[in-house]
C-alpha cells in the first residue's frame, strides 16, 4: 500500500528547512509530521521506528523506506525528480556547488548541534551558546562570502538556483534569528540572501510559516 | 598532467582522497601541507583552498575541488570504473547518508577549535583524545545499528561504495592516533577487514605516506 511521501520536520531545524526548500522547489506534493525538538519528541519510543537517527529531517517514500541526512536526501530528490535542476551539468562546478553545500553541512552546522551544546555543558560551566557559535563560525562565513563573491549572480552559483542557495538561506536565517550574526560583514552573502529569501519556495520554508511555528 | 592532492598523512579526509584514487587507479601527485607544523597557512595554498583546510584536489586542468565527498562524487562521475556508488537510487541515498553523518556528526566534533575553546573556558580540561573518545564511541555504535539494516558483505549491500571508505578512513585513523578500540562493533569492524584486504585502499594509509611524522 504506498503512503504519501512524508517529511518528519521541525519548523526551527535549519537541516529540516534545505529540504522543504527542495521540496518546495521541485513542486513535489508531501505531507509534513513535526517533530519537537525542545520537547525531545526526537529522542522518544514513540518515534523510533520513524527518526532511525533520532533526528529531523527524515524522508518516508511511498513504499515506506526512510532516509535520513539533508544532504543524501538532497541529492536523491535531485535524481528521482529531475525537472527543476539544482545541480549544474558541469562536473567541476557542480563540484562547487557541493563543496559549498558541504562547507556549511560539516563545516558550519554541527557546531549549532544541540547534542554539541550538551556535551560542552559538561565542561564549561557558563556556556554562552551565542559566543561559541559566532567564535566557531566567523571564518566559516568569511570562506562562503569569499566564494559568492567568485561565483555568484543572482544567486549563489550564476544566475540559476542551486543547492547552495537551499543551504546558504537556512544557515543564514538561523544565525541572524539566532546568533546575532551581523550580515552587513558579508555584502555578497547579504546580496544573495535578499536575492532568495522572498523567493515563494523560500519563503515558504521559512520557520515562521511553518503550522509548527511557535 | 595527473591531479595534485594536497594533504597530509594524519588527516583522514585526506585519506578518503587518497583511497579513492588509488581504488580508481587515478594517477596523482601528493603535495604535503602539515598542519601540524601550521604549512597550510600560506597564502600560496590560500589561493588553493579558501578556507585553508585539507584536503584540496586540482584536476589536471588546473581546477580546485575543496571538501573531501564534493571530491569524491566528482571523481565517481568523471572516472565512473570501479564505482564507489551503487546503481539503486535507494541504496545511493543510503551510502550518502553514512558517508554525510561521518563526516558531519563524527569528524567535525574532532576538531582542535572545539577543545581549544574548551579549555580557555574551562577549569576542567579536555584532553582531545577524550574528545576523539567521546565522538568516535558514539558515532561508530550508531553506525553499528544503522548498517545492521542495510549490509550485506560491505556496508551497504555487497559491493565496496563510497560507505565503506569513510568508515575504514575514520575507524583507521582513529585506532591509529589514539588507540581507540572499536572491537565490540562487529559490524563495523567486519567491514574494517573487508576494505582492509582492497590493496589499494589498505596502501592509502597514513602510516605509509612520506610524511608521516615519525
Amino acid at each position: 500500500m504506498q503512503q504519501k511521501l512524508r517529511l518528519y520536520t521541525y519548523f526551527r531545524s535549519s537541516t529540516s528547512q534545505r529540504i522543504r526548500i527542495i521540496l518546495n522547489l521541485k513542486e513535489i506534493d508531501y505531507e509534513p509530521k513535526f517533530i519537537n525538538l525542545l520537547q525531545g519528541e526526537h529522542k522518544s519510543e514513540n518515534h523510533s521506528q520513524e527518526l532511525p537517527n533520532q533526528a529531523v529531517p527524515a524522508l518516508h517514500l511511498q513504499d515506506g523506506t526512510i532516509l535520513i541526512e539533508s544532504m543524501a536526501i538532497a541529492e536523491y530528490l535531485e535524481e528521482i525528480y529531475p525537472e527543476k535542476k539544482l545541480l549544474p551539468q558541469d562536473p567541476v562546478l557542480k563540484a562547487k556547488v557541493r563543496g559549498f553545500c558541504e562547507l556549511i553541512n560539516s563545516g558550519m552546522h554541527p557546531y549549532q548541534n544541540l547534542i554539541m551544546f550538551e556535551w560542552i555543558e559538561k565542561y564549561v560551566e557558563k556556556f554562552d551558546r551565542v559566543e561559541f557559535v559566532q567564535n566557531m563560525l566567523k571564518s566559516e562565513f568569511q570562506t562562503l562570502e569569499k566564494l559568492l563573491l567568485q561565483n555568484h549572480g543572482k544567486y549563489s552559483f550564476g544566475d540559476e538556483i542551486t543547492l547552495a542557495d537551499c543551504f546558504l538561506v537556512p544557515q543564514v536565517m538561523g544565525a541572524i534569528a539566532r546568533f546575532k550574526l551581523d550580515i552587513s560583514l558579508f555584502p555578497t552573502i547579504q546580496e544573495v540572501y535578499n536575492n532568495l529569501k522572498d523567493l515563494p519556495s523560500f519563503y515558504k520554508a521559512q520557520p515562521d510559516q511553518q503550522p509548527d511555528f511557535k | 598532467m595527473s591531479y595534485t592532492l594536497y594533504g597530509f598523512a594524519m588527516s583522514s579526509c585526506t585519506q578518503r582522497i587518497r583511497s579513492i584514487l588509488n581504488y580508481k587507479k587515478i594517477p596523482y601527485t601528493q603535495v604535503s601541507v602539515n598542519f601540524l607544523k601550521k604549512e597550510q597557512m600560506t597564502e600560496e595554498y590560500k589561493k588553493i583552498h579558501p578556507r585553508q583546510i585539507i584536503p584540496a584536489l586540482v584536476t589536471p586542468e588546473g581546477h580546485s575541488l575543496i571538501e573531501s565527498l564534493a571530491i569524491a562524487e566528482y571523481l565517481e562521475e568523471v572516472h565512473p570504473e570501479k564505482p564507489i556508488l551503487p546503481q539503486n537510487r535507494i541504496q545511493r541515498a543510503q551510502v550518502r547518508a553514512i558517508a554525510e553523518y561521518i563526516n558531519s556528526s563524527i569528524q567535525t566534533f574532532q576538531h582542535l577549535g572545539i577543545q581549544q575553546y574548551i579549555n580557555t573556558h574551562s577549569e576542567k580540561k579536555l584532553e582531545w583524545k577524550d574528545q576523539w573518545t567521546h565522538w568516535n564511541m558514539l558515532g561508530i555504535s550508531n553506525l553499528e545499528k544503522s548498517i545492521s539494516r542495510t549490509r550485506g558483505r560491505f556496508s551497504v549491500g555487497d559491493q565496496l561504495t563510497l560507505a565503506d571508505i569513510m568508515i575504514y578512513c575514520q575507524v583507521d585513523s582513529a585506532m591509529t592516533r589514539f588507540n581507540l578500540d572499536f572491537g565490540q562493533y562487529h559490524n563495523i569492524m567486519n567491514i574494517y577487514y573487508n576494505v582492509n584486504n582492497i590493496k589499494e585502499i589498505e596502501q592509502s594509509r597514513a602510516i605509509y605516506q612520506k610524511d608521516y611524522p615519525k
